[in-house]
């Protein structure tokens, strides 16, 4: 972990025009990204770098240290994690949230959102936007684009139409029926892994959702889960990019368990 | 959900209908049932135009009886399922 050394000591923090510097922690795995964020923060009067972390441990000890304003959070830092968003709510309510993800997804940008995200922006945002982000999100802002408008809206009409009617059935996303397929086959997590071109522990992450979605609670329910609704059906017969391959070619019975 | 399928028993095959399955185990009914602590195997096969795969899937299973039971005319038998695999 890095006190950068431009860090102002608590209680310091520079002010313009009588206006507080809105303090920023860096947490990124990859030092180049910090470096250069850095830089780019470091050219506004506004913006004053506290302190740098490369693991979320080290976040979370940085958070401790010093009063933050906003993070701005490398989204691999969380991949694998149920609990890191509330617990860093949890830990610093004051601090804003920002997720750097390489790539936008629909269910993780809901799920960022819904955990108390205050802006999911892409790894390669121009710095004139990072920018512009931080001081909205620091002014209590949210920073969503269009896309992520949708998303969101689309997952709170979902929720509020399985509160309303209980029996309709929970919508599920491409990947998440990718997957779902991919699992009535018999294949296993890192084969599905492969095939997807994510990770194991992101598939993992999946399967939790989709238990919660049906209330299933295996591999065994789920598949006759989706023996009795139907819902590959439907989503074969659209075929997605997303479902790439057909099963593999020796067919081998795998012992299934979650 | 109710499946017809082919239970292979100690004493051989029997046909029966499942009552409900869930990852514990099985409820189903039948003309005759394996004994209670008896082990039991019987596969569900998915239809690959409901799954929409390019197969036929199934779920093989393997477990043992735990009980009997009378529900109006209906002879059923309880089993808990100890292990399952799914199979394309």
């Amino acid at each position: 972990m890095d006190f950068s050394s431009n860090a102002a000591p608590e209680g310091m923090e520079t002010e313009l025009d009588g206006t507080p510097a809105i303090r920023v922690i860096l947490a990124d795995s990859q030092a180049i990204y910090r470096v250069g964020m850095k830089k780019v923060f470091a050219l506004e009067d506004d913006i004053r770098v506290v302190a740098q972390a490369e693991t979320l441990t080290h976040l979370y000890t940085a958070l401790q240290r010093f009063p933050t304003d906003v993070v701005v959070l490398e989204g691999q830092l969380i991949a694998g994690t149920v609990n890191a968003i509330p617990e860093l709510v949890r830990r610093a309510p004051d601090a804003k949230l920002i997720v750097q993800v390489v790539e936008s997804d629909e269910t993780n940008t809901v799920e960022l959102y819904r955990r108390g995200v205050r802006g999911v922006v892409p790894r390669s945002i121009s710095p004139d936007l990072l920018i512009k982000c931080v001081r909205k999100i620091a002014d209590g802002e949210t920073w969503i684009d269009n896309q992520s408008i949708s998303w969101v809206i689309e997952a709170y009409r979902a929720q509020a139409s399985s509160l309303t009617s209980p029996r309709s059935q929970p919508k599920l996303s491409k990947k998440e029926l990718a997957i779902i397929s991919c699992i009535t086959r018999g294949m296993r997590n890192k084969e599905i892994a492969y095939q997807i071109g994510t990770t194991e522990q992101v598939i993992k992450n999946y399967l939790r959702k989709v238990y919660d979605k049906l209330g299933v609670s295996d591999r065994l329910e789920l598949a006759l889960y989706c023996l009795h609704h139907q819902i590959l059906k439907k989503y074969n017969s659209e075929p997605e990019d997303v479902l790439l391959a057909a099963p593999e070619a020796n067919g081998g019975a795998r012992t299934a368990k979650v | 959900m109710q499946l017809a399928i082919r239970i292979k028993t100690e004493d051989g095959e029997i046909e029966a209908v499942t009552e409900n399955i869930s990852a514990n185990g099985i409820l189903f009914s039948g003309e005759s049932l394996p004994a209670v602590d008896s082990r039991i195997e019987f596969t569900i096969d998915m239809p690959a135009s409901v799954m929409g795969s390019a197969s036929d899937v199934s779920i093989h299973c393997t477990g043992r009886v735990v009980r009997h039971q009378v529900k109006g005319d209906l002879k059923q038998a309880a089993a808990i399922i100890d292990e399952y695999f799914l199979k394309a």
